[in-house]
């Protein structure tokens, strides 16, 4: 409610309802508004303190090798590269490894929030009858979910890269060296997001429970994980490749041979890359299949 | 007003007084070999119009088909000037929904959730935060709009839903059963609530009911579905109005009058100082006069008969023997 004073300091405070003049925007406001809202939530904003837990230790668990090399570099300085090349303490390859499994968590968690909430407890009628047609309502959800991964999957080794460079003795040199790692980080950054968060909303497509929905995607993620892991195992030969459709593995893998490391059993760097591509396409189908059927 | 995309340019919406809101020709919805709506040819004009039906009359159909959330399987639908088939985004950011049933987060605070409302329908964020706190405050939740849904109770839940209808200042908002699980109490609010929608607030209201009280006190006009059919449609006044009676008051009662209105041919119904007589033309008006001449019998009012909504529906649904709840 607006207030205008007058000369005699009297107020009117309560005008009644006013009509809206003003500008109106369009779809894409509106898709944003629905972005914003999904990655707060996502990560705890706006939610009872027990649900920003998980969110703030997976974000503090993604940026802990940061933190821990670049302190140990500000603080012990040179001294501690007569062992190890400073930049090699962790290798962006390791920290993609770490990563995996920190994205992993948060794509359990900010898919099955992006997605079930609002079909258990229908909310999406509201969004289906406003001017945001349901299939950009389902893009404005994914494009949370992977933004929010994003800020896990790629913002902490790329701050590693950036104080690399910033804290190498000759940045100028060093950069001239490995300016190109940046691109690469960010690459494998944005895979392994996209990738976790296709898996994540897969699940979450099928099941209006939260719980359900990161129980089936963390539970399903390890057993496939170990079966994968036996297969490439006992089998011979050809059998190695069945570590292809370990959810774990592939994002790393693409991340380390981005980064031109050595891959998990020598499987190619580009059978890496078209699995990652083809599972987020055949998960992103999956999802669209299923909320093409909901009825309204 | 400036409007930044397709959604809101598409055609100049009509809201003039005495224009039609929806009008709709011979639509059609079906569902296999269910009819649930079949050929419906109805016009909501400015006010509150009320969609009455029992469950099942294809009320909440018409109502997606209008939002164009559906497609019909026959006829043409006309919304705010707009065709919802082909512009349903048009349609919806100009009508607010309040749907029947429960559709609200439980854990986001009533403030949040109406204004993400009111960015998904094209308010400017700054705009949307402020006109939430004043809708919520509109339907009596000015304190509790911090507060997380899931603790309201059903009564705040439904202000809640009126708000987010409200939130984008709507030209039209379609009420889907707004009493639903209220007690006797917050029903009563709640359709105050849609009188001050219409009244103060200045916006057309098409609520959909099966209760007949509740289309009475808040409506203006009816539209009465049945089997997905209009069986009938009109201003409240005109559907209740029975010109085939006339309602005698007298001052006092007075057999003499009586015995001479029988003695004139008239049927009379009714006893004491209230009667009816059939209106079968103008001349039953000289026999009324000549008889309380007659009589010396003092006449209070002489009145047109008027119908009950229920006998409206009843015989708009040609069958008395169902019937909706009172």
């Amino acid at each position: 409610m607006t207030a205008r004073e007058g000369a005699a300091g009297a107020r009117i405070v309560d005008r009644g309802y006013q009509h809206y003049t003003g500008e109106r925007r369009g779809i894409p406001s509106a898709l944003r508004a629905i972005m914003i809202g999904t990655m707060k939530r996502s990560l705890g904003f706006k939610r009872p303190g027990s649900a920003k837990v998980f969110p703030f230790l997976l974000v503090a668990a993604s940026f802990l090798p940061f933190i821990i090399v670049t302190g140990l570099r500000l603080l012990i300085g040179d001294n501690i590269s007569r062992r190890v090349a400073a930049d090699q303490l962790w290798p962006y390859w390791r920290y993609f490894n770490w990563l995996g499994l920190v994205v992993l968590l948060l794509a359990a968690l900010a898919a099955s929030e992006a997605l079930c909430p609002d079909r258990r407890q229908r909310v999406l009628s509201l969004y289906y009858a406003s001017p945001v047609p349901p299939l950009l309502y389902l893009l404005g959800q994914a494009l949370a979910v992977a933004l929010v991964l994003l800020l896990v999957a790629m913002l902490p080794p790329l701050l590693l890269w950036v104080a690399n460079v910033g804290l190498a003795q000759n940045p100028g040199v060093y950069w001239q060296a490995h300016w190109d790692e940046g691109p690469r980080i960010l690459a494998s950054g944005v895979l392994l997001a996209l990738l976790n968060a296709a898996l994540g909303l897969a699940v979450s497509a099928f099941t209006e429970r939260k719980g359900y929905a990161a129980g089936a995607l963390i539970g399903g993620t390890i057993v496939i994980s170990i079966v994968a892991g036996i297969a490439s195992t006992v089998g011979g030969g050809a059998a190695k490749y069945a570590l292809l459709i370990d959810p774990l593995l592939s994002g790393p893998n693409v991340a380390r041979w981005f980064l031109g490391h050595s891959l998990d059993r020598n499987i190619a760097g580009p059978a890496w890359l078209a699995v990652e591509l083809t599972t987020i396409a055949v998960c992103a189908a999956l999802v669209v299949r299923v909320y093409r059927r909901l009825a309204f | 007003m400036r409007m930044t995309t397709a959604v809101h340019d598409a055609v100049p919406a009509a809201t003039a007084p005495g224009e039609v809101l929806v009008a709709t020709s011979g639509l059609t919805k079906t569902y296999g070999s269910l009819r649930a709506l079949d050929g419906a040819s109805l016009r909501v004009q400015p006010g509150c119009t009320a969609l009455l039906g029992e469950n099942g009359a294809g009320k909440s159909t018409l109502i997606k088909l209008l939002l164009g959330l559906n497609a019909a399987s026959g006829g043409s639908a006309r919304v705010l000037g707009f065709d919802p088939a082909t512009h349903g985004p048009a349609v919806r950011a100009r009508v607010g929904y309040f749907p029947e049933h429960d559709c609200l987060p439980n854990d986001w605070q009533a403030q949040d959730f109406v204004r993400q409302m009111g960015e998904v329908r094209g308010l400017p964020p700054r705009i949307a935060v402020q006109r939430a706190s004043d809708v919520l405050a509109q339907v009596g939740l000015a304190e509790e709009r911090y507060r997380p849904i899931g603790g309201f109770s059903t009564g705040m839940k439904q202000r809640v839903k009126l708000a987010q209808a409200l939130v984008h200042d709507p030209q039209l908002v379609l009420l889907d059963e707004p009493t639903n699980g209220l007690d006797p109490l917050g029903r009563d609010q709640m359709l105050e609530l849609v009188q001050r929608v219409v009244h103060e607030m200045g916006i057309n209201v098409l609520i959909s009911s099966h209760l007949l009280a509740d289309v009475q006190q808040v409506s203006d006009a009816v539209i009465l579905l049945d089997r997905g059919h209009v069986a009938a449609q009109g201003g409240l006044r005109e559907l209740l109005a029975d010109t085939d009676t006339l309602l005698i008051e007298l001052i006092e009662e007075n057999p003499a009058f009586v015995a001479r209105l029988r003695a004139a041919g008239l049927r009379v119904d009714g006893g004491g100082r209230d009667l009816r007589v059939p209106l079968t033309g103008e001349a039953v008006f000289d026999t009324v006069r000549d008889a309380a001449a007659d009589s010396g019998a003092g006449l209070a009012r002489l009145k047109r008969g008027a119908r009950s909504l229920e006998e409206v529906f009843l015989s708009g649904t040609g069958n008395g023997a169902r019937t909706a709840a009172p």
